[in-house]
């Protein structure tokens, strides 16, 4: 990025994450999709896997940068749809790890899932 | 027009513009919540505050001394006349702002671009800005020998600021969440 491009960029970086931040105040401040399809991986991971960290979570995912997925993360820990518990053995690493309020988020989709297709369900 | 003066003549126009936007929401403030006075410094209810924290997140040094600009415009006649108060209360309605900007960012290491910026974040520096600013008024106030009523002073603008801040963010807010939302099931 050319030099004379960061002091207007380092500006308008500012105004986006100052937003960001303004809007989460809101009461009615729901998941964005990309925070909603994260959680989908991260139920699925959860279901499947092994236990597992932010930095797993920020190097298996292609589709976004980094620190963009970082964000998300940050952003489910914020409305507490995940938490992190720290390695008895190492207290360095810290597991991503779902919530009482994540198996509520994950029962309630079930059951919409149930009332919309019950056939489904019953087989 | 050489790099160099660009950038001055931006650093101005932001200053410009801040104080502009501080003097219509002080104005805004006179017409709205001046029944909430309580010294001819405070407010229970002050919605220029918000315009401090903005400028001050938004913009640093840049826009602290556009609050010191435009705290000078709105000076009440007896401040403007008294030299002590016509130079130290624009200056501390500038620098409290940018005082606990730089407290909050050490302590919470929030970065420069407010990237990771989170509402606990927003509560923290409007408190951190309505505290600093009551204590520097305060201050100067004791210092030039105006205060009465100390304790309910200090409250007073500590209580003012933080409301005014949260008056103005949270309808922002409201509006930018529902907004998303409505984006989103389009």
């Amino acid at each position: 990025m050319p030099d004379r491009l960061l002091p207007s960029s380092h500006s308008v970086l500012r105004l986006f994450n100052l937003l960001d931040g303004i809007r989460q105040l809101s009461p009615f401040s729901a998941l964005s999709p990309e925070e909603e399809q994260l959680l989908g991986r991260l139920v699925l991971r959860w279901h499947g896997q092994a236990r597992f960290t932010i930095s797993d979570i920020m190097h298996d995912d292609a589709s976004s940068s980094p620190s963009t997925v970082y964000r998300r993360v940050v952003g489910l820990l914020d409305k507490g749809l995940a938490e992190l518990h720290t390695d008895p053995n190492d207290r360095r690493i810290r597991y991503v790890e779902p919530t009482a309020l994540t198996r509520e988020y994950v029962r309630r989709m079930g059951e919409g899932l149930a009332d919309l297709f019950p056939e489904a369900h019953r087989a | 027009m050489t790099p160099d003066l660009a950038r001055v003549a931006r650093s101005m126009l932001a200053v410009l513009i801040v104080a502009l936007a501080w003097v219509i929401v002080f104005k805004l403030n006179q017409l709205l919540f001046d029944g909430t006075r309580n010294s001819r410094w405070t407010h229970w209810i002050f919605i220029p505050a918000a315009v401090r924290i903005i400028a001050v997140m938004l913009l640093g040094w840049r826009g602290a001394a556009g609050l010191v600009l435009g705290a000078w415009f709105t000076l009440r006649p007896e401040d403007a006349g008294y030299l002590p108060h016509a130079i130290a209360l624009p200056v501390s309605s500038g620098l409290a702002p940018l005082f606990a900007m730089s407290m909050w960012r050490r302590l919470t290491g929030l970065r420069e671009d407010l990237n990771g910026l989170r509402a606990s974040d927003i509560v923290g520096l409007a408190l951190s800005c309505a505290v600093m600013n009551s204590a520097l008024l305060n201050l100067v106030l004791t210092l030039t020998g105006s205060v009465q009523r100390e304790l309910l002073q200090i409250v007073t603008v500590v209580v003012g600021d933080a409301a005014g801040i949260m008056i103005v963010l949270m309808p922002l807010a409201l509006l930018l969440s529902l907004r998303r939302t409505r984006r989103t099931t389009s």
